[in-house]
């Protein structure tokens, strides 16, 4: 019974996950949250998908950081900037 | 045939079954059956190659009945259906093992012409039928009755298959009854309604011969009937069962592949998602919204960064990501309040400056707003500069970062560091990001690419 419980809890905790993960992805929604078919599967596959595109920003956002860096002092509070936003 | 005369009258349709017609009273006649046999026999011989004379005893003492009777000259078409009915109806009176190996004969018919009509199944079936006949012949018990039935369940044909199963039941369980032939009569009629017109009149003469022979056993009757029903619940429930033990299998076997391909996906996160040490589905799925969160700010922050060089990128346009349209509010609305407070200095600022297109009362700086989402209309570049406020980073804060709201107001710096300890124990890139500041050029340039390459991603899948 405890094990259905938890169980039961787990099963709403990962459907509540599942849709905040939905929510994130930027997927088409457009029709005012109609894409209800948010299989598992599918959000998964996206959630990767959408987290290597992010991470290949990031890399391409750094490169440009960097290369902001080079053209400028590298005392500046810019610098700085750019720099803190780099080590993240 | 003569004497094979019912002694009730019998719709002189086809001349067959008068001469085939087996009374039911007097249907334990060894010679009458013999006679069907022989009649059999001879339709089997007629059959074709299949033909094989059957051994036995009963089957010996069988010549091929000449074509006296008038049944005889139509054996050749629907009589042979008609005899071999009724020779397996008579058989079955008497002999189980005749009975059974009648059924088969009967599913596998003779040729075309024979009771079901219907093809080379038949042909085949008479071979099979002319072994099981003399199984049924050298046995003669019930088991000869099963071993037939066994080749015979095996028949591929349709109908034949279908009477066999009918059948076979009976010849296999019953010793003795009226309710085997009732059986074979019943798989055979219905058969024979699939089948052709000759078929369906073989068939009405099997009828006519149940009821008479109804008539004749009435405790028979009562039985056979059961039998009928039985054997068809029972195959209708085997089919069934069948149907529905598979279609339990198909359906295991489908959710174990899918949740084998979630398990993979599951993993693939875990990989992508750095310091992840949860093998938790929830947990995990909790660190991948976290980090995707976190990423997207960072990707904000960074851009941000960027532009706030205008000089590296020229023609830096105006950009403010769009509010975290819908995605973004429900999550974004608790971040707005928190950003609402801290950034009112600057956000104001981006707020009216992105007011065009921008709903002010969004967050401005859309905590949840997914940078690579969209591609937001030119803002004015004066909300880069919000990036400094501390405020700023304040507003992609999710909830870790509430905590760390009040540190990054200090220092723009130290705001970043103290977000990155506090985020980034897993996301140590985490950089609160003004999703505003996000747009600039890069907003510009990288959102819409980024949108497209999310979009391509997400799409893909899709496709």
């Amino acid at each position: 019974m405890s094990s259905r419980r938890s169980t039961r809890i787990t099963e709403e905790e990962i459907s509540e996950l599942i849709s905040k993960l939905q929510s994130l992805l930027p997927e088409g929604r457009r029709r005012g949250n109609s894409r209800m078919q948010a299989s598992a599967t599918k959000l998964l596959k996206e959630t990767c998908n959408y987290i290597k595109s992010l991470h290949r920003e990031v890399d391409d956002l750094s490169d440009r950081l960097s290369d902001l860096m080079a053209g400028m002092d590298n005392d500046s509070a810019q610098a700085e900037i750019i720099r803190s936003l780099l080590r993240s | 045939m003569n004497h094979l005369v019912p002694e009730f009258e019998l719709d002189v349709d086809d001349p067959f079954l008068v001469s085939s017609f087996v009374p039911a009273p007097h249907r334990c006649k060894i010679s009458e059956s013999a006679l069907a046999e022989s009649e059999l026999l001879e339709l089997i011989w007629r059959n074709g190659p299949v033909a094989q004379p059957v051994h036995g005893d009963w089957i010996r003492g069988l010549s091929p009945p000449p074509p006296e009777s008038p049944g005889s000259a139509a054996l050749s078409g629907r009589a042979d259906a008609g005899l071999v009915v009724d020779v397996a109806s008579q058989l079955f009176m008497e002999e189980d093992e005749m009975a059974s190996w009648l059924h088969y004969q009967i599913g596998g018919g003779g040729g075309g012409d024979l009771f079901f009509g219907s093809s080379p199944q038949d042909i085949g079936n008479d071979g099979r039928a002319a072994a099981a006949a003399a199984a049924a012949a050298a046995a003669s018990t019930a088991a000869a009755e099963r071993l037939v039935a066994a080749p015979k369940e095996s028949a591929v044909g349709s109908n034949e298959v279908s009477v066999v199963e009918v059948c076979d039941p009976y010849g296999v369980g019953t010793g003795g009854g009226g309710g085997s032939p009732r059986a074979c009569e019943q798989a055979l009629s219905s058969s024979s309604e699939a089948s052709s017109e000759r078929r369906g009149m073989a068939h009405a003469d099997e009828r006519k011969r149940k009821a008479r022979e109804g008539g004749g056993g009435s405790g028979c009757h009562s039985e056979d009937t059961e039998f009928r029903t039985l054997e068809k619940r029972k195959d209708a429930r085997r089919s069934a069962a069948g149907r529905r033990s598979r279609a339990a299998e198909v359906h295991n076997l489908s959710e174990r592949r899918r949740r084998d391909r979630i398990n993979e996906k599951m993993k693939a996160l875990q990989e992508l998602i750095p310091r992840c040490n949860k093998s938790d589905k929830a947990s995990m799925l909790d660190e991948a919204i976290g980090y995707l969160k976190s990423l997207q700010s960072q990707i904000q922050m960074m851009s941000a960064g960027c532009s706030i060089n205008p000089a590296m990128f020229p023609g830096v346009q105006p950009y403010m990501p769009p509010m975290g349209m819908g995605m973004g509010m429900g999550m974004g609305m608790g971040m707005g309040m928190h950003m609402g407070m801290n950034m009112a200095p600057g956000m104001t600022i981006g707020a009216e400056v992105g007011g065009g297109g921008l709903r002010p009362p969004m967050l401005p700086f859309g905590p949840l707003l997914p940078c690579a989402s969209i591609a937001s209309p030119a803002r004015p570049l004066p909300i880069m500069p919000s990036i400094h406020p501390p405020n700023v980073v304040n507003v992609n804060q999710f909830r870790v970062q509430a905590a760390s709201q009040q540190a990054l107001a200090s220092n723009m710096q130290s705001q970043y560091m103290v977000q990155i300890p506090h985020v980034g124990d897993p996301y140590h890139g985490f950089v609160p990001v003004n999703p505003f500041q996000v747009s600039s050029q890069n907003g510009v340039v990288e959102k819409p690419e980024a949108n497209k390459q999310a979009g391509n991603n997400e799409n893909i899948p899709h496709g």
